[in-house]
């Protein structure tokens, strides 16, 4: 059965806004250390009450190697902790991470044009009362280091998201490395 | 607008229950998150519960999680969807659980697919992450969502739930053979 | 809105193969970056599912977790971006998640979610080797097998 797509149906009326924005978004076109998302509170608090960000990455690691990626909250590089739920194509394994300067996720590596992938959700980015909590669900196909993950992570202080950054952990980010960041509105 | 927002709940004070309701039925799929955390004070793992529509029978789920140490994999209540990863008041202060549960077609007249996936964060080597799928084996169209938890009796004041809707577009004409 | 719902069916007889074509590149001048599937579907018997690009369902890696509902759940790799396992005849729900669908310098990496409330919960991600740009997705099963009457399957675009 085959379904055709056609231009998206728009009647010419101006379609009514929904709750699910992108904000901003960088493609890399060289090679780039970290990616920052910034001013976050003063931009999207007023309009936004979650946010996603949605990404692919790959570094500059030696080929077929298995590589990670991170994120820091506000500029903050201690008092995190980070868990992950993964499975490596023999065994599903659960574990705390060691580093408590960051949030550690997979981002990939080797032949060239192979990208990992991840989504993370960050909910109630902006409220004053709750800690940051993060959730993100991960994959890697390198030969030898594919990975699949859902990673929890934390920096445990109650301030308002203001700034996002990202960056590989063996290297720096190839072009191609594409980051966007997306608003989720609570009200009609 | 394919995906649009229908209600939200955030306690300002202690609640037994976060509910839901009046779900209208305009929507393709339901899409709630939620960021809870419970009055549990002896452990720092509470299980949440997810009814529909307050009937407490039908369900069914299976459930791969993971503690922070090992792994593991169950299947659930009948009486409602039971998730490990809630946030209880012996985890680390003023952090509470991060997890989506999407609702496959909440208005047909089948049983009702449904997909959760959680975390909880702990300064700690514990802390929960999962993945569900569930069964409500129901016809009813769900037009309501009740929270609750096994060990605490309350969720803390700042815990949140947001509902969304989401529109399937139109087939265009398709013809099926 | 930057979640674009591209086109959705819901079968009144079975079928073997759906099949999204001409899926564009931008909609209303908003160019897309990402495809999700959201499937909720049954076949007549239990067979792997599972997605393809532009009709070429080879040069394809994944690997996936799950769990059965005893013990501490599995993980294997596999040349197929799997979208269910198990048994299916009782209804899998499945979402996959296709990232930079358009490029033309980047292999296609996916993640899906998929799981049967009496059979499994799976995650997975996928890659399919190739550079192509996707204008087209398939959904079918390995044995064959059909989808059956009232299984729907749904596209969306992000922005």
């Amino acid at each position: 059965m085959l379904i055709p797509i056609g231009i998206f149906a728009s009647s010419g009326a101006i379609a009514a806004p929904g709750s699910f924005d992108l904000l901003e978004s960088t493609v890399l076109t060289g090679t780039q250390a970290t990616v920052s998302f910034t001013n976050l509170t003063s931009k999207y608090a007023a309009n936004y009450q979650h946010l996603q960000v949605r990404l692919v990455a790959k570094d500059n690691r030696s080929p077929d190697a298995s590589s990670r990626m991170y994120l820091r909250l506000n500029g903050v590089s201690s008092g995190y902790r980070w868990h992950e739920l993964g499975g490596e194509g023999s065994v599903v394994y659960s574990g705390v991470g060691s580093a408590t300067d960051r949030i550690i996720f997979q981002a990939n590596t080797g032949n060239s044009g192979n990208f990992g992938a991840s989504v993370i959700d960050l909910l109630d980015a902006f409220e004053a009362n709750k800690n940051r909590t993060f959730r993100i669900f991960s994959g890697q196909l390198v030969s030898g280091f594919n990975l699949v993950t859902l990673v929890s992570g934390s920096n445990f202080s109650t301030s308002s998201t203001d700034s996002l950054l990202f960056g590989s952990d063996f290297g720096s980010f190839v072009a191609g490395t594409r980051l966007s960041l997306y608003g989720i509105k609570a009200t009609a | 607008m394919t995906m649009r927002f229908i209600q939200r709940v955030e306690l300002t004070s202690n609640q037994a229950a976060i509910e839901l309701t009046s779900i209208p039925s305009t929507f393709t799929d339901l899409k709630l998150v939620y960021s809870l955390r419970s009055n549990r004070s002896d452990a720092p793992l509470d299980v949440l519960f997810i009814r529909f529509n307050g009937i407490d029978s039908g369900y069914s789920r299976r459930q791969l999680r993971g503690n922070g140490s090992s792994s593991t994999s169950d299947t659930g209540d009948t009486q409602q969807f039971n998730v490990y990863g809630l946030n209880a008041n012996n985890s680390t202060a003023n952090t509470f659980s991060n997890g989506e549960l999407y609702i496959a077609n909440y208005r047909s007249s089948n049983n009702k697919s449904v997909s959760i996936d959680d975390v909880f964060e702990n300064n700690a080597t514990e802390a929960w992450q999962g993945i569900n799928a569930g069964l409500w084996s129901n016809s009813a169209a769900v037009s309501s969502i009740r929270l609750t938890m096994l060990f605490g009796n309350s969720f803390l004041s700042g815990s949140s739930a947001t509902l969304y809707g989401i529109t399937a577009g139109s087939s265009g004409g398709v013809v099926v053979s | 809105m930057s979640y674009i719902a591209l086109a959705t069916t819901t079968l009144t007889s079975p079928d073997a193969e759906i099949v999204f074509s001409n899926i564009p590149t931008s909609v209303n001048g908003v160019a897309l970056r990402d495809l999700v599937l959201v499937a909720d579907f049954t076949t007549a018997t239990s067979s792997t599912s599972y997605i393809f690009f532009n009709g070429n369902d080879a040069n394809v890696t994944s690997v996936r977790m799950g769990g059965t509902g005893s013990g501490s759940g599995y993980s294997d790799t596999y040349t197929k971006i799997f979208i269910s396992a198990g048994n299916q005849t009782t209804g899998q729900f499945a979402t996959a998640q296709v990232f930079d669908f358009t490029a033309t310098d980047k292999h296609k990496t996916a993640l899906t979610r998929n799981g049967n409330a009496g059979t499994l919960t799976q995650a997975s991600a996928g890659r399919w080797a190739s550079t192509s740009a996707i204008n087209v997705l398939h959904i079918k099963n390995e044995s064959n097998t059909a989808f059956g009457t009232g299984s729907t399957f749904s596209l969306y675009g992000v922005a």
